[in-house]
C-alpha cells in the first residue's frame, strides 16, 4: 500500500508474504471460510482502512489494525464464516479495488 | 484541485484542465471495462482471482461474479461522470455517492498504476522520463483520492 500522497514520501516496508497459506481443497464442512486482503503498491492505507470500516462496519481502530497487517505483513484475514458469505464480501472487495482471495481455513 | 469536508459532505473544487484530464481517464476506464482483455495486466487488476491456488475454482467464481462486478462498475463511473460540470466548478459530493467517487478514482490509479509499474519504492519526478505524463498524472489521482478519503471521513 501506498502511505501517504505526498510523492516525496518513502515506502521502507517490504512485504513478507506469508506463502504458506494454502488453497483448502478438502472439504471439511466444519471448517469455515475466510478471506484474505493481499498487499499491494498501489491501494492507499487510508483508504484501504476506509473500506474495511465501510464494508464489515468495523471500528476505525479494528480497521487500521487489519489494514497494518495488510501493509506489513503482507496479507490479513478480514472476515470469516460461511463460503457463500465470504464469496459475496470477495466480490464486494474486488468492487472496491482491494485484493481479496477465499479459502477454507 | 481542492478538497474539504464538512458533516459528511465532500466539496472538491477542480479547475477545467483537471476536469478534461479526468474525463479523458474516465473515457479510458470505460473503454478497459468493455473491452475485458482477459491477458490485460489492469483488468486483471480491476478483477482479480479470488481462489488462490484452484485456477478452476477461480474461474468459475469469475463466470459467476464478472458482469454483476462490471455493471457496479459502471454504474459508479457513470455516477462520477454525471457529477463532472464542464469547465472549473465547484462540486458537491453526497454521502451516497461518496462511494462511487472514492472507487472509481481508486480504479483509475489501479488502471494507471499497473501499467506504470509502481511499486512501494518512491520514484521522484522525471521530466524527461518517457511516462512522465503518466507520473503526473498517477500523482494527481493519489492526491485526489487521499483528499477524497480524508473529507469522507470528517
Amino acid at each position: 500500500m501506498t502511505p501517504t500522497a505526498t510523492p516525496t514520501a518513502t515506502s521502507t516496508a517490504t512485504p513478507d508474504v506469508d506463502e504458506s497459506v494454502q488453497a483448502g481443497t478438502v472439504a471439511d464442512p466444519d471448517r469455515p471460510w475466510i478471506t484474505i486482503v493481499w498487499n499491494d503498491p498501489i491501494n492507499l492505507m487510508s483508504y484501504v482502512t476506509h473500506v474495511f470500516v465501510t464494508v464489515f462496519g468495523y471500528s476505525k481502530s479494528k480497521a487500521e489494525k487489519l489494514m497494518l497487517d495488510v501493509h506489513h505483513k503482507g496479507r490479513a484475514v478480514v472476515s470469516s464464516g460461511a463460503r457463500e458469505r465470504m464469496e459475496l464480501d470477495v466480490e464486494t472487495l474486488h468492487g472496491y479495488g482491494l485484493w481479496a482471495t477465499l479459502q477454507q481455513d | 484541485m481542492r478538497v474539504s469536508g464538512r458533516r459528511g459532505e465532500v466539496r472538491l473544487r477542480l479547475n477545467a484542465v483537471e476536469v478534461q484530464l479526468l474525463t479523458s481517464m474516465l473515457d479510458d476506464l470505460d473503454e478497459l471495462v468493455d473491452a475485458m482483455a482477459p491477458e490485460d495486466a489492469a483488468t486483471k487488476r480491476l478483477f482479480p482471482d479470488a481462489h488462490r491456488h484452484d485456477e478452476s475454482t477461480a474461474a468459475q467464481f469469475r463466470a459467476l461474479t464478472e458482469e454483476s462486478l462490471r455493471d457496479v462498475r459502471r454504474v459508479r463511473y457513470g455516477v462520477v461522470r454525471a457529477a463532472l460540470p464542464t469547465a472549473a466548478s465547484n462540486i458537491s459530493i453526497a454521502v451516497a455517492d461518496q462511494t462511487a467517487w472514492l472507487t472509481t478514482i481508486n480504479d483509475l490509479r489501479l488502471a494507471l498504476g499497473t501499467n506504470f509499474a509502481v511499486t512501494e519504492e518512491e520514484r521522484d519526478f522525471d521530466p524527461d522520463a518517457d511516462d512522465a505524463q503518466l507520473w503526473l498524472r498517477y500523482h494527481w489521482l493519489t492526491a485526489l483520492q487521499d483528499g477524497l478519503v480524508r473529507a469522507a471521513g470528517r
